[in-house]
């Protein structure tokens, strides 16, 4: 009778939570200050400098230095180097019209073009951006993501594993001669400008 | 009539379900927790595009642009509407140039144009954080205006996907 008793009192005492409670409640406090509920990431850009003692243009021959115009109605790629003679870098140019998807270009082709030129020139890695005054912000991001890196594959955890194009991206303004248009005075077209 | 509990203790508080909730909160708050990652913080108005870029932002100067204003560390510097056409913001370009002679001193004579290169771990970095949907024009005005003061490298601030 007793035994029987004493086993109902022990089978009906709880485990005493509330130090785990207590715990809780300083840890979420805390974790929540620190927790990242959106993550940055950045894309490093840079101007064009003049600088005497540099040349833009490659001064070995195993690299190439793309030109990307973006233009209202088309972008146009083109090649510069010092050490390549005009011919080859006339066959990595390329011109894709700018439609209405998210880079406003077809993003896949100009990925598949810049993957040719880096395999044919391993040691590329500059790219000159010109686009027009008017092209939207999302629209150059798109555009940049496609030409900085490209999905080489996965990696053991089957996480994407990603493979340098151009990261390097310097900025630059399209000139056109047209003289109507108040921020293009007379100037040569589509060339870079040089920062102050 | 109330019926009184035998041995007259009064009813426990029933923890667990709690328990269980502040369990999951408590592994979702860990998994999201990263110490690394620079706590930028971003201008009320503005929505980054989203990108597939990577590299982490480093602690340095903030310029944001809104659709309508220009701000440094969330401070209104220049509005927008009064450099239509512009080359150039002075404002921004002062402002910025107080900040970088305060902190990097006076700007070198000549600068690197490799934008990849992060040795210099005191180099004049700004970050700039716009709208999605501002143009070009802008900002390379706002590029212009942070070369005159001293500013050549740039960390576009984005959404990572």
């Amino acid at each position: 009778m007793f035994d029987r008793y004493h086993r109902t009192v022990e089978e009906t005492q709880d485990l005493d939570l509330l130090p785990v409670m207590n715990l809780f409640m300083v840890l979420i406090p805390f974790l929540l200050m620190g927790a990242a509920f959106f993550h940055i990431g950045a894309i490093p850009v840079s101007l064009p400098n003049h600088t005497p003692s540099e040349s833009d243009t490659p001064t070995t021959d195993t690299t190439v230095t793309l030109n990307m115009t973006i233009d209202t109605d088309k972008l146009a790629l083109s090649a510069s180097s010092s050490g390549v003679d005009p011919d080859t870098l006339e066959t990595l140019g390329l011109e894709l019209p700018m439609g209405a998807s998210a880079g406003g270009v077809d993003l896949k082709k100009l990925q598949a073009h810049l993957r040719r030129v880096k395999a044919g020139y391993p040691k590329s890695d500059t790219v000159i951006v010109l686009p027009h005054a008017d092209l939207n912000y999302a629209q150059l991001v798109a555009i940049l993501d496609a030409s900085r890196e490209f999905e080489a594959g996965r990696d053991d955890k089957g996480d994407p594993r990603y493979a340098p194009l151009f990261p390097k991206v310097v900025f630059s303004r399209l000139l056109k001669e047209d003289t109507a248009s108040p921020e293009a005075p007379a100037a040569a077209a589509a060339l870079p400008e040089a920062s102050p | 009539m109330k019926r009184r509990r035998p041995g007259g203790k009064a009813p426990a508080l029933m923890l667990t379900s709690l328990l269980d909730m502040f369990t999951i909160i408590l592994i979702f708050l860990i998994v999201s927790f990263e110490a690394d990652d620079e706590k930028l913080e971003l201008a009320p108005g503005i929505e980054l595009p989203e990108s597939s870029a990577r590299i982490p932002l480093k602690p340095t100067v903030n310029v944001a642009i809104t659709s309508d204003q220009i701000l440094i560390e969330n401070e209104t510097i220049a509005d927008l509407s009064r450099y239509v056409g512009q080359e150039e913001i002075p404002e921004l370009s002062a402002a910025l140039k107080k900040i970088h002679d305060a902190r990097y001193g006076q700007p070198p004579a000549t600068t690197a144009n490799d934008s990849a290169d992060e040795s210099a771990a005191d180099e004049a970095i700004l970050v700039v954080q716009s709208d999605k949907q501002i143009d070009y024009r802008t900002l390379y005005m706002v590029l212009r205006s942070a070369a005159q003061a001293g500013f050549f490298k740039y960390r576009l601030a984005m959404l990572k996907v």
